[in-house]
């Protein structure tokens, strides 16, 4: 019997997947534009030295649609005893916009496939999945932008006296990177699970 | 908590490994040189040849990094089965069949990904950070619900 079920969950899974993928390339470039203040203020969460403006990079094939930062430096950087980048000076980093919508199909996907009994179920995991998967982007996309530039940082200063500490949010990055995202979506959606079930609990 | 804790451990434990060793062993003996033997093997004319993390052939340059190695899926199916409650054995068949189950998806990924740098590179960056991805954690998650229904079936009959 199980196999029958487990069978309709995959083609569930997979019709599922196709909507949201569907729903992303359509609106994805939306859905990036709106997070653009959320995602601002996480950067200016996470470091005080630049001032960042965020903007959606298009390109022909539609794949390669990145998000930019573009961060005006606001006081000396100094990457180590010797050298520094001055005030004023305009640093750039991307991210590919797909990549970075990845978690949000993966936790959308088990929240529309997650067997509930009514549709008021359902439509409370969706409503806490979108709320969720912009937490989920927002621990993601910032330290992912920022992190790139300090990385790019940390290939001077190993030549140089006193080398600027790598922040805690390259680490954040590398773990986010090495798959540690898809276990961000998995516990996002777990924790929308477990709060239907205590919201609306038969 | 179970489950963050070891993927946490296990992703620790994988950042332990030295380049080299992840080059030079893991990554040609277990990866790089089995999708080069299945690509000749399946197109003879590609002549794919295998060196350290490189699939090296006239059209295409692939080259296997730590991270897209297919570790993180793997990861997250291996701690959800030791997290999931279920007997010892049912765990260890569950862990053999994952690790089986996502070293074989990884190997199409990987052999995918060379047919689709050597003949069609501008799908590449939608296969490699999207689709490839996406279906490869689904695929964690279905095989990881296949077993967690069979071990809970076996688990629930009545005496």
């Amino acid at each position: 019997m199980y196999q029958r079920e487990l069978i309709s969950l995959t083609l569930k899974g997979l019709l599922a997947w196709l909507t949201l993928s569907g729903l992303i390339w359509y609106f994805g470039e939306c859905l990036g534009k709106a997070l653009f203040p959320l995602l601002t203020a996480g950067i200016m969460t996470l470091s005080s030295e630049i001032s960042p403006s965020l903007n959606l990079v298009k390109s022909i094939s539609r794949f390669d649609d990145g998000i930019e930062l573009s961060a005006w430096v606001l006081r000396p950087i100094y990457l180590n005893a010797d050298q520094f980048i001055l005030p004023g000076t305009e640093l750039k980093s991307a991210i590919h916009l797909l990549h970075a919508l990845v978690p949000v199909v993966i936790e959308g996907v088990i929240l529309l496939v997650w067997p509930v009994q009514r549709w008021s179920q359902r439509c409370l995991l969706v409503v806490l999945g979108v709320l969720t998967a912009i937490l989920v982007v927002l621990a993601i996309v910032p330290a992912q932008l920022l992190g790139k530039l300090e990385i790019s940082f940390q290939e001077i200063p190993g030549a140089g006296q006193n080398p600027r500490p790598v922040p805690w949010f390259v680490d954040w990055l590398v773990f986010c990177e090495m798959g540690g995202r898809w276990l961000l979506a998995i516990m996002a959606a777990c924790l929308c699970i477990k709060l239907q079930r205590r919201l609306l609990w038969d | 908590m179970v489950f963050v804790g070891c993927y946490v451990l296990l992703n620790y434990g994988y950042f332990k490994i030295s380049v080299d060793l992840l080059i030079n062993v893991i990554y040609y003996h277990g990866v790089v040189t089995i999708c080069a033997d299945l690509i000749n093997m399946f197109a003879p004319l590609e002549k794919v040849l295998a060196q350290q993390n490189y699939l090296f052939s006239a059209k295409a340059n692939l080259e296997i990094v730590r991270g897209c190695d297919g570790a993180g899926v793997l990861f997250l199916v291996v701690s959800a089965i030791i997290a999931f409650p279920s007997t010892s054995r049912q765990k260890l068949t569950g862990l053999m069949l994952g690790i089986g189950f996502i070293y074989l998806f990884n190997l199409l990924r990987i052999t995918g990904l060379y047919f689709v740098i050597s003949y069609q590179p501008e799908w590449f960056l939608l296969v490699h950070i999207y689709l490839a991805p996406t279906l490869m954690v689904l695929a964690g998650c279905s095989y990881f619900a296949w077993w967690a229904f069979g071990s809970t079936n076996k688990i629930d009959v009545p005496a």
